[in-house]
């Protein structure tokens, strides 16, 4: 049905441009029928396939994509790869031995940094009731799988030393589970009692997240792309525990930053509370990643921008000519 | 292999047409074992309503409608372009999909008559599907008659429609006479009843504890939906607040929808505060945008004022409380010649939006609250039946039996 649906969805739209995100056969296949009548049709739409900078283990990936033919599908049915990533830092041709045909279609865009104003780290804390406090946030992406982090950080403090004042905002995500959800709540709230000093604030979801981002001292979080993004373009210091059950996707990506000095990463396997308490001091004192640093390394994050120009550069090629705003 | 149902409901003013389906899909996937529902909509609040399991959603790109004007809401492509797109995507869904049963509200035809591929196409599909229109208890009977006529629509019901059921009791409103409909698509209605509520399992003495309401009224006011054009009930509302006798201890709760302009909801809220000044005591006012709980509230609550929207009067009715509908005289009369018709019988009090002022909604709020909230007694002599949902249920399992897909029942009765 899925299928049916999106062929004819397409049929009907007829699009200029065909943009496929991780995929290239979508899920089970779903998307060939549909690339084929592209291919096909009189007015031929250009395919583009979007990549992660990271998207798994390499040999996982090969084996995964052998199972669907990929590589077949990526030399035959697209007509570029955009990377949202830099080469520099992680090579896809090399890692995931792309033939000749494949990357000569790839274009690195970079990274897709954040793109808007945010209002004053000032207004932020000031609205959180802070005043001169360190201020760490603690994500998790959707939640899914965040509660060791989250349960990880809460017994960290209890063991930091008393004179350090921190204030904790937890957000737990949409999917965090209901019982671990209200765990949190419990101990987060039992914290303030006892620690008045120290007083940790817990919500389960939150659209201003990069706001708190953008205010925090330190942030610790999950290695999903968009977080960690969102952390070196807010040029904040991070300690990350990436995901490792299903694929390295996050543990790749957050050892990669950890060999740039942009962040620390710790594997969920050795983590303890000890060593996030230490870590905690560690990266209080250490300058957070500067912009020059960022550039040094090699790290672009002007993905958003780029695209922007390929897609104009596309239409443009088809006689389309947009008139941007800027 | 379970039952497959396919839903199009489309939402042209508001959610009630969405919200009715989702109330008809959770009722059925309550009490029919294995049955899968798809929704044909436009709403990306579809999942706002919480959908049953079992129940999944195609969207469809959304076009906007008033009266003759029509044009895509999002896509800035000829109108045409996006119908097309509809049509095409409803064509696919249907005929990969392959239900037994296609339940289309309201609009035989759908927007601009792009169901019309879709149920020619089942008319020929394998799994042979059932195909009904659920239509409202009344919709302004010229506007039916015009409409109709305009789309031709007594042709298709007599030709591709198999059943048509009416959430309404012939009693009270009879579509067949109001909108001169033919022996040939008369003898395919079925009168199913209001599509009434249960009422919540908390009581309203908890509900009122929780809502710091003790020995005052509690009065709900709710403007349907999304709240767009709810502004002149919310704030003459607010204005009367002020007209009545000190010593009443009255408490309020507002729901003003999601769509409400920011400058109106802030002329509310400074109301709010003054009311809340100058009566410290005996008047609470809590302005909301939207609950999940508006039905534990109406529930709890003394008197709701409303607009006269199927949904919300037929919640009202079958919790058993009071209500001061001002109804919506535009687009067409629907709302009108409802409240108008449960007035008649004693059922609520109406006051007509020409009328509205502060002092008017005053006296309506004091004579309402004065009088008895309608009994079931009272519901019954005037002809009302609130069983709506069980009869589509009923309905439902009739004819998947009939169509040898036949559907354990949770329970049968």
């Amino acid at each position: 049905m899925r299928e049916q649906i999106i062929l004819e969805t397409t049929l009907a739209y007829q699009p200029d441009l065909f943009l496929v995100d991780t995929r290239p056969v979508g899920v089970g296949g779903e998307l060939l029928p549909t690339l084929r009548a592209l291919d096909k049709g009189q007015r031929k739409a250009v395919s583009v396939m979007l990549f992660r900078d990271v998207l798994n283990d390499p040999e996982l990936l090969r084996a995964q994509w052998q199972g669907v033919q990929a590589m077949g599908v990526l030399e035959e049915m697209y007509d570029e790869i955009w990377v949202f990533g830099c080469q520099a830092l992680f090579d896809p041709v090399k890692e995931y031995e792309l033939s000749d045909i494949i990357s000569k279609k790839i274009r690195f865009c970079g990274y897709l940094g954040v793109d808007r104003p945010f209002p004053s780290s000032e207004e932020t804390r000031h609205n959180l009731g802070l005043a001169g406090e360190v201020f760490v946030l603690v994500t998790v992406g959707n939640g899914r799988d965040g509660f060791p982090v989250l349960d990880t950080y809460l017994r960290a403090l209890e063991i930091l030393p008393k004179n350090q004042e921190i204030f904790s905002l937890l957000v737990g995500g949409p999917d965090l589970p209901e019982g671990e959800q209200q765990v949190v709540r419990q101990r987060c709230e039992e914290m303030a009692r006892v620690q008045p000093e120290r007083p940790v604030r817990f919500i389960d979801f939150s659209r201003q997240l990069l706001e708190y981002m953008a205010a925090a001292d330190l942030v610790v979080s999950m290695g999903g792309y968009n977080t960690l993004v969102e952390i070196l373009t807010l040029e904040k210091r991070a300690l990350v525990v990436p995901r490792v059950r299903l694929n390295s996707e996050q543990l790749i990506r957050a050892s990669l930053f950890e060999r740039l000095g942009l962040m620390r990463m710790f594997h969920p396997d050795h983590l303890s509370p000890e060593i996030l308490a230490e870590a905690l001091l560690g990266a209080l004192h250490a300058p957070a990643p500067s912009r020059q640093h960022l550039q040094a390394v090699g790290l672009d994050l002007n993905g958003l921008h780029q695209v922007k120009t390929h897609v104009l550069r596309l239409l443009g090629e088809r006689g389309l000519v947009p008139t941007t705003s800027r | 292999m379970p039952a497959k149902l396919l839903f199009y409901a489309h939402n042209g003013w508001g959610l009630g047409h969405l919200s009715r389906m989702v109330k008809i899909a959770t009722l059925l996937q309550a009490e029919i074992h294995d049955l899968s529902i798809l929704f044909l909509t436009q709403s990306s609040l579809v999942h706002v309503l919480r959908l049953p399991p079992g129940t999944d959603v195609v969207k469809l790109p959304e076009v906007l409608q008033k009266g003759q004007f029509a044009a895509p809401k999002r896509l800035p492509l000829p109108f045409e372009a996006v119908t097309q797109l509809r049509q095409r995507i409803m064509r696919a869904t249907a005929l990969a999909y392959q239900p037994h049963l296609l339940l289309v509200d309201h609009a035989p035809l759908g927007v601009r008559q792009e169901l019309l591929p879709t149920l020619r196409a089942l008319k020929e599909a394998p799994s042979k599907p059932v195909i009904v229109c659920g239509l409202l208890d009344l919709t302004g009977p010229s506007y039916v008659r015009e409409h109709w006529q305009a789309v031709n629509a007594v042709p298709i019901l007599e030709e591709l429609y198999d059943e048509i059921w009416v959430y309404g009791c012939q009693a009270l409103y009879d579509p067949i006479k109001e909108y001169e409909l033919p022996d040939t698509v008369a003898r395919k209605v079925r009168f199913c009843g209001y599509l009434g509520v249960k009422p919540p399992t908390l009581p309203p003495e908890a509900i009122r504890q929780e809502l710091g309401v003790g020995r005052g009224k509690l009065v709900l006011v709710t403007v349907g939906g999304l709240g767009w054009d709810g502004f002149p009930v919310l704030d003459t509302y607010l204005e009367a607040l002020e007209c009545l006798p000190k010593d009443l201890e009255l408490h309020s709760i507002l729901f003003t929808g999601p769509e409400l302009p920011l400058e109106q909801r802030e002329i509310l809220d400074r109301r709010r505060r003054q009311i809340a000044s100058r009566f410290p005591w005996t008047r609470s006012v809590q302005l909301l945008e939207f609950s999940p709980r508006l039905l534990d509230f109406m529930a709890a609550s003394d008197l709701i004022v409303a607009r006269g929207g199927y949904n919300t009067v037929t919640e009202i009715l079958s919790l058993g409380r009071r209500a001061l509908i001002v109804p919506r005289v535009a687009p067409n009369l629907e709302q009108l010649t409802r409240a108008s018709l449960f007035e008649e019988r004693g059922l609520i009090r109406m006051l007509h939006p020409d009328h509205l002022s502060p002092r008017s909604l005053a006296e309506a709020l004091l004579a309402a609250l004065r009088a008895a909230p309608p009994s079931r007694q009272h519901l019954q002599a005037a002809g009302l039946d609130l069983n709506g949902l069980h009869q589509v249920k009923t309905h439902v399992v009739r004819l998947l039996r009939y169509q040898a897909k036949i559907p354990s029942s949770r329970y049968e009765g």
